[in-house]
């Protein structure tokens, strides 16, 4: 069978990854998202032991862990939504007026790529009207 | 060190950048990544190739696990990323299932990537109202993040490794019981005395040979290893594994230097099959394969036997019936606090996100 | 209620009352007109006191003491310090004898006249109050030294009189001129006090540590000076010290030309009447010592006679009206400080009595003089340099007689007071010269005295000639005119220049006699009586100099008007060096100032890399918290970072060092 350092490392390298994204991505859902992926990781570890130490504690542990992390995932999509409407974004970098008075506010300096412009989805007429007819373009 | 490498790489590079960066680079660098770290899980912690069935399964629901990670933390649209953590959770459902918790599996499903994806995305649905921002498309510090994190993965794996790592205690068992089924002891391991010293009768037995002197230090490391790698409580002394490592201790640092400094060698093979035998028993204990039909010592110096037998260590097939029975017995009070959290929690939820006045 | 013994300390302490009723009306806006009617009522009744006292004692003999001893535990205790073998108890006692007296008359009396015109003379100046609470503080403590019955009571005068110089003559204190001359005449004195206090403690060391009372040290003096004789003399020289700096002698003359910056009034009260003479006043007083130590009393006359010579010199050429006059002071106490010098037990009598009757004639002569420069002063409208105005005495009529009176007695002409004075001194000088181990050099400071005479004469008259003689030319801005209250002072004082000289000495002998009844004078003379005898040659010759320099000076300045200038370019060193107070002034800048500055230099950049280096130390928090600022930036995902770097390098710690 596979021993548990094997599920051990599975777990590492979740909670890692999870780490990263809460780290780096400023978007309030998503760093959300990479803290029960933490979460994830250490359920993982949990059930492992509990698995090659024979009994159920792991486990029962785990299933705490599921129930607070649904407490903490509810309070702070709500948060998140109060956060919404006070600034109209979900962005975290915009919460930085709780820094010491002299250091500048932290801004974007690189520039966003261009936008291409969407193709405007084709307009049709309401049915039953012909639609215009364009005089150059030949009509196969 | 190279799955470490390489995984930093990708995620780093992948990370939204306002750069396009053309992900077929991240793509390669990926998979790189995921091919070193199942060598290292193949390869690092000693040839243990198991069952092909089960290390199939394994391999499959981690590296699903992983890729859907990446994929989450590293999408540049929130609503992708919800979708991808739902297919994480599935991904370790799948090792949940594995590891015989089969409650936990479904419950897990239900609870997250049923409730909680499901209240992500209403939220995502409802913070779309000014477009998509702009927020997705930069990462704070991604290199310092990245480089952090793996940073401590690295450490968490060099752990790993040194607990779980037994290549060097089957190095030294090997090297004792080839010394112990020897026909002739290799005369560089054996200090003799000389003529001279035996007649002068000088009490200082010579020094041991720098070879003689290494195989014991490596049968000490071995002793350590094995014993330290599981420690144990103060209450749960086990009479059978003290008594080995007591044996070992006293083989290794009375026995193998007196041997060795015998001019025949007599007394090293008897000691250097001691050593292996007491070794192997003792790393069976540590990873399972051996058996505790034995008796401990309570606190109070009771001897008593092991109930459990050690060796079986299967958890029971009603999953069921047994998480709910060991939930209700032994962590009474643990349930009906988490109740009353989760109550808490949805009040405070439900006050927090209430439309009240927005102060003009 | 007015019997002696409180009159005796109705003298200083009214003044002090004075003082401090003016300083009450200076705290009071409206009162602040009115802050010279305290000082002015109280200076005359302390006058009245002082001439009830001198009554008293010419009538009995013997001294008035404030407190009447009855036994020792009346006394008024001041302080007092005991340690291992001595109690040294410092009462505050006054005494009044015959020498105190005659200087209280002269000290009071000059003082409530020079309070009258100050009053017309600080008319609308600022800080009115301010003056006369200072000028009145300073008469207090004048009588003070006067009455004090012991050293250290006295010292405490001497510092208050010090203490009133300093702020009067630095009274227009944002001149800066004046500040500095207040602060250089209070260094100056400084010296010598330092001298003084140095010889008070050694005379009271001598006198097995047992109290400063005067009574005891002069008592105790002529074992003294036969059981430490180089240690007696060396007190002894350290009071002459101190008495140097306060009369303005050389070396530590250099303050009083100098203060002439304050105000007029002040010039005349302190630096003619009474403070210079507080030296002169101390070793008059200590002439029982002094008569033990003939080589100090011999250090004293050739001070006084060279400095006289040396100031009577630098006048010849002073172009400002009060310089001349200052320099006139110095050179005059220069003569007392030569007469009290002749005393030896034989001679004591007559030297002292010399010493102080010039004292009290230059008081009135010197005072007269000053406030007519005054007068001059204020109606040419503070321009008091002689090159810019002559021929006053057709617009200022009353100041020019008063000027001629003053000028009169001080250059000596016969018949004037100041002549009777002069005569008296040069009378006790060459009996000096006749006995005694130093004999010889008396004769040639007679000679020097004599010569002094002369340029004191011909310096007096040059002032004159100029100032009231020749074209009227004035200044602009100068108005003319004299108001009664400073007329009044005027010649008041005048006629006392004028008289007191004649009245009081040389054929009525009430001066002498009174003043060698006191008990110093008759401890000193040791028995030796006076004889009183006019010298006619010397009187004869000493009218005959002061003539000689009369028509000099009237020969140079007024019949041949160019005549000084022709001079001048004739001799011009001696021109220069006269003109330019013999560079004194810049030799001591040289000697003292200049190391003393650099000195205070390094200790200020040594002080400021302590402060520099305290400030680098105080700088190091700050900076540090500079440097960690930046890292509370207000972004969660930084504070996360950091939090999560610590833990990966604590953790990657942990597992690299365990085994």
């Amino acid at each position: 069978m596979i021993p548990v350092s094997h599920y051990l490392a599975v777990g590492a390298v979740l909670f890692t990854l999870g780490l990263i994204g809460f780290l780096s991505r400023r978007n309030l859902i998503v760093m959300f998202l990479s803290a029960e992926l933490m979460l994830q990781g250490v359920a993982v570890n949990f059930v492992a032991f509990s698995r090659y130490h024979g009994n159920l504690h792991g486990q029962v542990f785990t299933l705490f862990v599921i129930a607070v992390a649904a407490c903490e995932a509810g309070v702070a999509l709500a948060l998140f939504l109060m956060l919404y409407r006070r600034k109209r974004s979900l962005d975290v970098s915009l919460w930085q007026a709780l820094r010491e008075t002299d250091v500048p506010e932290t801004v974007d300096t690189e520039p966003l790529p261009p936008v291409s412009p969407e193709e405007p989805l084709p307009k049709l007429p309401p049915a039953g009207v012909e639609p215009e007819r364009d005089e150059e373009r030949q009509y196969v | 060190m190279l799955p470490v490498v390489a995984g930093g790489l990708t995620v780093w590079y992948l990370l939204p950048v306002t750069r396009q960066r053309p992900r077929k680079y991240g793509l390669l660098l990926g998979l790189l990544a995921l091919a070193g770290l199942a060598g290292f899980l193949l390869r690092g912690f000693g040839d243990r190739v198991p069952e092909t069935v089960e290390s199939v399964l394994f391999f499959g629901f981690s590296g699903l696990a992983i890729v859907f990670a990446v994929l989450m933390i590293t999408g540049r649209n929130p609503a992708r990323s919800a979708l991808a953590f739902a297919l994480v959770v599935l991904s370790t459902c799948g090792l949940f299932l594995l590891l015989a918790a089969p409650f936990l599996a479904a419950a897990t499903v239900v609870i997250y990537a049923g409730a909680i994806i499901v209240t992500f995305l209403f939220v995502i649905m409802l913070s779309q109202q000014e477009g998509p921002s702009n927020a997705n498309l930069r990462s704070r510090e991604p290199e310092f993040a990245t480089a952090a994190g793996f940073l401590l993965l690295a450490t968490f794996l060099v752990g790993l490794q040194r607990v779980y790592d037994w290549r060097s205690v089957d190095a030294a068992i090997a090297h004792a019981s080839a010394l112990a089924r020897a026909d002739k002891i290799d005369p560089d391991y054996l200090s003799p005395r000389s003529k001279a010293d035996v007649e002068e009768m000088k009490p200082d037995p010579p020094p041991l040979t720098p070879k003689a002197a290494a195989f014991v230090a490596e049968m000490r490391s071995a002793l350590d290893r094995v014993r330290v790698a599981a420690p144990r409580g103060p209450d749960d002394r086990r009479l059978t594994e003290h008594k080995t490592v007591q044996e070992l201790q006293n083989a290794i640092d009375f026995g193998l230097p007196t041997a060795f400094k015998d001019p025949d060698g007599d007394g090293v093979r008897p000691a250097c099959q001691t050593i292996s035998d007491g070794l192997m028993r003792l790393k069976g204990y540590r990873d399972g394969t051996n058996t505790f039909h034995d008796v401990t010592l309570s606190e109070h110096g009771v001897v008593k036997p092991i109930d459990q037998p050690v060796n079986e260590r299967q958890l029971p097939a009603a999953n069921v019936s047994a998480v709910g029975r060991t939930l209700f017995t032994d962590h009474l009070l643990a349930i009906e606090l988490a109740g009353t959290l989760l109550l808490i929690a949805t009040v405070g939820a439900i006050a927090i996100a209430g439309r009240r006045e927005v102060p003009a | 209620m007015f019997d002696p013994a409180h009159l005796v300390l109705y003298v200083p302490a009214l003044p002090l009352f004075g003082a401090v009723l003016a300083a009450i009306c200076g705290m009071v806006t409206e009162l602040r007109r009115f802050a010279h009617l305290p000082v002015l009522v109280c200076a005359g009744l302390s006058c009245v006191c002082a001439i009830g006292v001198a009554a008293h004692l010419a009538n009995n003999p013997s001294p008035v003491s404030y407190p009447q001893l009855s036994s020792s535990a009346d006394s008024i205790h001041w302080f007092s310090i005991q340690y291992e073998k001595s109690n040294m108890v410092v009462e505050f006692a006054l005494a009044a004898d015959q020498l105190a007296g005659v200087m209280l008359l002269g000290v009071t009396f000059i003082g409530f006249w020079i309070v009258l015109f100050s009053v017309g003379y600080m008319h609308g100046s600022y800080g009115y109050s301010r003056y006369f609470a200072t000028v009145s503080l300073f008469l207090a403590s004048m009588c003070l030294i006067i009455l004090a019955d012991n050293f250290l009571l006295m010292f405490a005068g001497w510092e208050g009189v010090g203490l009133c110089s300093y702020l009067l003559v630095g009274y227009w204190h944002h001149k800066n001129s004046a500040a500095d001359a207040a602060r250089k005449a209070f260094l100056v004195t400084r010296l010598g006090d330092v001298g003084l206090i140095l010889g008070i403690f050694l005379l009271w060391w001598m006198a097995e540590l047992g109290g400063f009372g005067y009574e005891r040290i002069f008592g105790a003096a002529p074992a003294l000076a036969e059981r430490y004789p180089t240690m007696f003399a060396a007190a002894c020289l350290l009071i002459v010290c101190g008495a140097v700096g306060k009369s303005a002698q050389f070396p530590l003359y250099v303050w009083l030309p100098d203060a002439m910056e304050g105000p007029t009034p002040v010039s005349a009260l302190i630096h003619a009447a009474t403070m210079v003479t507080a030296g002169v006043y101390l070793l008059a007083r200590c002439t029982v010592l002094f008569v033990q130590v003939p080589g100090v009393q011999l250090t004293v006359a050739m001070i006084g006679a060279f400095t006289a010579l040396l100031a009577a010199f630098i006048a010849l050429t002073q172009h400002d009206l009060k310089r001349v006059l200052a320099y006139s002071t110095v050179s005059q106490i220069g003569y007392m400080f030569l007469a009290v010098g002749c005393a030896r037990p034989s001679l004591a009598a007559i030297a002292v009595t010399a010493a102080i009757f010039h004292l009290f004639t230059h008081a009135f002569f010197k005072a007269v003089l000053f406030l007519s420069s005054g007068s001059v002063m204020h109606a040419m409208h503070d321009v008091i340099d002689m090159r810019e105005f002559g021929g006053l005495r057709k617009v200022l009529p009353i100041t020019h007689w008063a000027f001629l009176a003053g000028a009169l007695a001080l250059a000596g002409i016969p018949l004037f007071s100041g002549f009777w004075s002069k005569d008296m001194i040069l009378e006790s000088t060459l009996e000096a010269g006749h006995g005694g181990r130093f004999g010889t050099v008396y004769i040639i400071l007679f000679v020097v005295a004599l010569i002094t005479a002369l340029m004191t004469a011909f310096y007096t008259f040059r002032a004159y000639f100029r100032t009231f003689w020749g074209e009227l030319r004035m200044p602009e801005g100068a108005h003319p005119h004299e108001p009664a209250v400073m007329t009044v002072p005027l010649i008041v004082l005048g006629i006392g220049a004028v008289t007191v000289g004649i009245v009081a000495e040389p054929f009525t002998h009430w001066f002498s006699g009174f003043i060698t009844q006191s008990p110093v004078i008759v401890t000193a003379s040791g028995g030796h009586t006076a004889d009183e005898h006019l010298n006619w040659p010397l009187i004869l010759g000493s009218s005959a100099v002061a003539i000689v320099g009369f028509a000099i000076a009237w020969y140079v300045y007024l019949k041949k008007p160019g005549t000084a200038e022709k001079f001048a370019q004739k001799a011009p060193t001696l021109y220069y060096l006269s003109l330019n107070k013999l560079y004194v002034d810049e030799i001591y800048n040289l000697l003292f100032v200049q190391p003393a500055t650099l000195v205070a230099g390094i200790c200020g950049l040594v002080e400021a890399v302590v402060d520099d280096l305290v400030r680098l130390v105080a700088t190091i928090p700050r900076f540090l918290g500079v440097l960690i600022r930046p890292i509370q930036n207000g972004l969660v995902q930084f504070y996360a970072l950091a939090m999560v770097l610590g833990v990966a390098g604590f953790v990657a710690w942990l597992v690299l060092m365990a085994k």
